[in-house]
Parts: structure tokens; C-alpha cells; sequence
């Protein structure tokens, strides 16, 4: 838990005496308690994974958590949703208008970098609050495949695969040892859901899990059906005992 | 200047148009691309000031692509239609109109449409429709050989004929003849169960 620390977290243009901008951490903060969002890029092209916890009524066959830019980029959001819709309409605007401008698609840094410098902007101005989320873009481009991930103080980074929400510090633990950068997108695939299962109170089904993928090859963003995410769910169950030798 | 043509049959919809780009007198290019599509679903022949609609069009694909990317289903034929012509009517509204006439011609779940936009920022649906210096004698062979019986290689052949005999008669119309066809989906679907 983090201190209140006496007054410092009223206005977010103040430092505090020990150099924190504690509203931006609070904001961070956010982001950990969000539930689970995870990107891998494999050599097919890169995955995004979430965990949704629906409420029982609740219309769960679509996602609140995965979002598409543009053809070619996705973007999974973990923290306060709100926040990331108003990003990605950003994000969206953006594309388009690097479309209509320079007759291209954008290239996924680049959306990266807009959107971590808009962050970065509420940062500094008193009256307003910091982004209360996090978001891995996922896309490919003229450089092939990317996976970036932009946080509430306005740093972006490109990774190869990141976790972020509640759980991500034990994922990204099972990644770092399990990651490997010549995965098929069936591979990478099933490593997301072995991560997901890793932490989920839920160990088995598909319905609290969303996916989406973009290939290398025709570069269009596709929401996976369950009965896919199931498949992959199974080749990760396959994975997991091969893994393990037998008693 | 141009000849366009658009038709729309119980299975899709056909584009044709000619090459030529003119310069007042000068022929200002032998393979100009007149007809521009949009997506699987949606295409757009220009006529008039090509940079105007250009322009018009790159900025209509931009919009069109946010909205579905925002509400979360693409856009009817309908809809893009207006949406190319809601930007003509401001453009004159705001006295720098856009010197251009469009056909818009797509298909979604109400199957083949074709619209006609002008400068003005008007729309209207149409079963046949033509437009530029060549519109004329075009208009002449569709009121003939047009009927919505027709199969969508015979509205090639009828589009094909129809800037044909325009490139003839029009000066600002020549060069070649490009066509696309737009398969309806649904009428697809329907063919395969009478199977």
C-alpha cells in the first residue's frame, strides 16, 4: 500500500520532496489492480490475450478488453477501461489521419509514441488526472511485428511479450523463463493461455478469456472464437504435461 | 472530360469507366484510374476534377474506416454514399465546391446499391447511371440494353458497350475501358440453397 504521503498527491503538477509525482503512481497503482492482459509475439505474427471477469448476467460473448486501431493494430487494456476507450479513439483518429496524409498505415511505434506523449501531457497540467491505464499495442508493419506497451505516466516500451493487471509480476516470471522467439502463433497462443491459467481463480473453461491475433502475413487484425481460444487452451494443457515428467 | 458508368443487377454491382485524362485539349494522361475501390464491398468512379475527388474520397475512406472501427460494423452503401456527399454539400456550402460527380456503387445486406453524388451534395439511388462529357451517348446505350433481369457478366458487357460508344463520340472520353464487378453476398448465399 502506498502512503498518502502528507498533501503530495493533491495536485499533480508538484513533486514531492522526494522527487515522486504520486498521482501518477496512484495511477500505476490502477493498473496493477486491473485484470490480466498479456502480449506475445511469435514468429507468426503477435497475440493479445485478457482475462475478463464477467458478472453472471452480464452479455460476456464480447470483449471489453481488446480493442482494434486500425487493420493492422490491436490494443489490450488493463487498468481503469474508460480511460483506454478515450486512447484508442485516439489512437484510431490517428491512424486514419497518417492514412489520409502520408498513404500509408502507421506503423505501431509510432501510435505508441502518440498516445504515451498524450499521456505524458496529463501529466503536467494542473485540473486534470493521469490515464488510469496501460495498454499493449499489438500490430505489424513495415517492420514486421510489434508489441508496445504504453503506461499512465507516459513511458512506451517495445517488448517481446509483457504482462500487465493483477498476476502480471508472476507471468512475466513464467514468460521470462518460458519465452521463446521462434513460437508459431499456436505456441505463442498456448503460452498465453498457460500464463492465464497460471494466475486465473478459473483453471479451466474459455469464457473468461478474450484473444486476438495479428499474422505477419496478411496483417489484419482477427478476434479468435472460443471455440479456437478452446484449441489452444488444450494444446496448453498438452504443453503443461509434456513439460512435466511423468510420475 | 470522362465517361462513367454504374449498374446495379439482382447479384451485384458493375463499374465502368474510360481512360482518359484531358488537359483542355491535351490529353493529360492515356491511363488514368477512374474507378477507385474502397473495399471488398465499396467502390467510386470519379468524374470532374480528379483532385478534387481524390481528395474527397481519400477522406471519405478515412471516415467510413473510424466509424466502423468505432461502432463496430462497417457502413452501408447508403450510408458511405452520404457520407461522400455530406462533404460535397459543405464544400459548397463553404463557396470552394468540389468540381467533381461521383458514382458510388457498393453492396451490403440490402445487396447491390448504386448512388450518384454530385457537387451540389445530393444523392440518389439509381438502377443505372452515368456521368461525365461521355454520359450522354453512355445514357443512350443503357436506356437500350439495361434491364434488372440481367447477370452480372451481362452488365459488363452493357458497361463495356456503353463507355465504348461514348470513347466514340465524346473527345474527352478514350484510351481503354476499366471495369469492376461487385458480387452481392447474399445472393450468393441464396443461389447455394436452391441447390
Amino acid at each position: 500500500m502506498l502512503p498518502a504521503a502528507a498533501g503530495y498527491d493533491r495536485a499533480i503538477t508538484v513533486f514531492s520532496p522526494d522527487g515522486r509525482l504520486y498521482q501518477v503512481e496512484y495511477a500505476i497503482e490502477t493498473v496493477r489492480r486491473g485484470t490480466l492482459a498479456i502480449g506475445i509475439k511469435s514468429k507468426g505474427g503477435v497475440i493479445l490475450a485478457v482475462e475478463e471477469k464477467a458478472r453472471k448476467l452480464q452479455i460476456s460473448n464480447v470483449t471489453q478488453k481488446i480493442f482494434q486501431v486500425d487493420d493492422h493494430i490491436g490494443v489490450a487494456a488493463a487498468g481503469y477501461i474508460p480511460d483506454a476507450r478515450t486512447q484508442v479513439d485516439h489512437a484510431r483518429f490517428f491512424a486514419q489521419s497518417n492514412r489520409l496524409i502520408y498513404d500509408e498505415p502507421v506503423d505501431v511505434e509510432g501510435v505508441a509514441k502518440n498516445i504515451a506523449d498524450m499521456a505524458q501531457q496529463f501529466t503536467q497540467y494542473a485540473g486534470v488526472r493521469p490515464f488510469g491505464v496501460a495498454l499493449i499495442l499489438a500490430g505489424v508493419d513495415a517492420n514486421g511485428a510489434s508489441l508496445y506497451l504504453t503506461d499512465p505516466s507516459g513511458t512506451y516500451i517495445g517488448y517481446d511479450a509483457v504482462a500487465i493487471g493483477a498476476g502480471s509480476d508472476q507471468v512475466t516470471e513464467f514468460l521470462e523463463k518460458n519465452y521463446k522467439n521462434d513460437m508459431t502463433m499456436e505456441e505463442g497462443a498456448a503460452l498465453a493461455m498457460e500464463s492465464i491459467y497460471l494466475v486465473s481463480e478459473e483453471k479451466t473453461g474459455t469464457r473468461h478469456i478474450k484473444m486476438a491475433m495479428i499474422g505477419n502475413e496478411d496483417k489484419i487484425m482477427r478476434k479468435i472464437e472460443e471455440q479456437e481460444i478452446e484449441k489452444y487452451a488444450s494444446f496448453s494443457r498438452e504443453r503443461q504435461s509434456q513439460d512435466q515428467p511423468s510420475k | 472530360m470522362t465517361t462513367i458508368v454504374g449498374l446495379r443487377t439482382k447479384y451485384g454491382v458493375i463499374l465502368g469507366s474510360d481512360r482518359r485524362a484531358s488537359k483542355g485539349f491535351f490529353i493529360g494522361s492515356k491511363i488514368t484510374q477512374k474507378i477507385t475501390q474502397i473495399d471488398d464491398t465499396l467502390a467510386v468512379a470519379v468524374a470532374g476534377q480528379l483532385s478534387d475527388a481524390e481528395h474527397i474520397i481519400k477522406v471519405a475512406k478515412a471516415e467510413r474506416k473510424l466509424i466502423e472501427l468505432r461502432r463496430g460494423f462497417p457502413l452501408t452503401v447508403k450510408e458511405s454514399a452520404r457520407l461522400i456527399a455530406n462533404l460535397a454539400y459543405s464544400g459548397l456550402k463553404n463557396y470552394q465546391p468540389y468540381f467533381v460527380e461521383l458514382i458510388v456503387a457498393g453492396v451490403d445486406s440490402e445487396g447491390g446499391q448504386v448512388f450518384v453524388a454530385d457537387m451540389s451534395g445530393a444523392i440518389t439511388g439509381e438502377e443505372f447511371a452515368a456521368s461525365g462529357s461521355g454520359s450522354p451517348v453512355a445514357y443512350g446505350v443503357l436506356e437500350n440494353l439495361y434491364h434488372n433481369e440481367m447477370t452480372n457478366d451481362q452488365a459488363k458487357q452493357v458497361a463495356e458497350k456503353a463507355v465504348s460508344a461514348a470513347m466514340e463520340r465524346d473527345p474527352g472520353s478514350g484510351n481503354g475501358i476499366d471495369v469492376l464487378i461487385i458480387p452481392s453476398i447474399i445472393q450468393v448465399q441464396q443461389k447455394e440453397k436452391v441447390k
